[in-house]
């Protein structure tokens, strides 16, 4: 799987997913489908901030998808092939964040992931789960560490398998690819493709350094109307 | 926005989103925070989504939204000074709205006053009928008397 330098993973944490999604949109030459960009309101942040800094959860995607009221024939079982899934995060030198999606009939209904396979996804690596489909467990899933992005939750399910995996699946809105950076805070997901890592990066710093410029302006003491029709930020003389 | 400046009263920012969809792309964010807030708002009212919620916080503007995402597209304001319906409830522009933690009650402007007079006196009934159910020892004789009686 193709990475990219552990210092761009790094800085990219140093923002948040709507800064992220502010600099891509430069880099892109203009806004690109929300599809391929952001997550959907659906996306609910369910544990985002593990280690207390609030920073934004950054790694690559993992994905996998899941029946967990029908399994496969009516039956719980793994599908041939899931160990390639669990090695590709295991030996992937840098943070993952799994990314599951109910294909069930009904979608939605049951949970897809809970404390038990957060404590198994936390100890190969993983950051953080993006999961289209229900959580259960969120008190284990936040004792194993591990952040939580859901579109719900609920107690159960019934016959449960991995479908497929490392494999182009749509969260809350949003297509995800093997292998994308995603950048997850509070607000909802960010997609990074690889190839623009970088120079989305240093739009970021341009684009905090503008919205900082902008928020001291719109701060300062007795502000008025004019202040605001005379407001002529340096980009945009 | 003049009109938000010029109120000289605390004023709530009430937007929908209207696009196809609608509720996908983020609506309000901590850029227009500050601007909002600067002008004078106390509060945003969103049908539709915000973003960068931690800096609306630092802004100082309290938010009420159905939703939240990072992003956005080509955004633009459509209209604005007209009626609108926010997450089922119709709004119109110069309406007193009360916003906690339960949502948003329209209160409108006419009627403010006696609305407020009777604000007190239904605190005056809830509290005695939650000292009443409260009170320790509570019985199905305590039970049969409200039924006969309320509390008094």
């Amino acid at each position: 799987m193709k990475t990219v330098a552990p210092a761009i993973l790094d800085g990219l944490a140093e923002y948040d997913s709507a800064t992220v999604q502010n600099a891509a949109a430069i880099v892109y030459g203009g806004y690109i489908s929300e599809h391929v960009d952001y997550s959907g309101p659906d996306l609910k942040p369910y544990l985002w901030n593990q280690n207390g800094s609030g920073k934004a959860v950054v790694g690559y995607a993992m994905t996998s998808t899941w029946k967990p009221i029908h399994g496969i024939g009516g039956r719980s079982q793994e599908p041939s092939g899931r160990w390639e899934y669990y090695d590709a995060i295991a030996h992937l030198d840098a943070p993952t964040i799994v990314v599951q999606k109910d294909i069930d009939n009904p979608r939605r209904r049951a949970a897809i992931l809970g404390d038990e396979m957060a404590h198994q996804m936390s100890a190969l690596g993983a950051v953080g789960v993006v999961v289209d489909g229900n959580a259960r467990d969120i008190p284990g899933i936040n004792r194993a560490g591990l952040s939580l992005w859901a579109t719900g939750r609920v107690p159960g399910h019934a016959y449960f398998a991995m479908i497929d995996h490392s494999i182009p699946v749509d969260i809350a809105g949003l297509r995800i690819l093997p292998g994308d950076i995603l950048v997850c805070d509070s607000d909802g997901v960010t997609r990074v493709p690889i190839e623009a890592a970088e120079d989305i990066l240093e739009q970021c710093a341009e684009v905090r350094e503008r919205e900082a410029a902008t928020f001291a302006h719109f701060s300062k003491p007795n502000f008025t109307i004019q202040d605001w029709q005379n407001y002529k930020p340096s980009w945009r003389r | 926005m003049d009109s938000i400046a010029y109120a000289n009263a605390p004023t709530i920012v009430v937007q929908q989103d209207i696009d196809l969809p609608p509720r996908r792309g983020a609506i309000i964010g901590d850029g227009m925070a500050y601007q909002m807030v600067a002008l004078g708002a106390v509060g945003a009212v969103t049908d539709g989504n915000a973003r960068d919620v931690p800096g609306i916080k630092k802004a100082g503007l309290a938010l009420w939204a159905t939703g939240r995402v990072p992003g956005h597209g080509p955004f633009n304001m459509i209209d604005h000074d007209i009626p609108v319906e926010v997450a089922g409830l119709r709004i119109v522009p110069g309406d007193i709205l009360v916003c906690d933690g339960d949502g948003v009650t329209r209160v409108p402007v006419d009627l403010a006053e006696d609305i407020l007079k009777q604000s007190y006196e239904v605190r005056e009934r809830e509290g005695k009928t939650f000292a009443y159910f409260s009170k320790p020892g509570f019985s199905l004789d305590d039970w049969e008397n409200y039924k006969a009686n309320g509390v008094g």
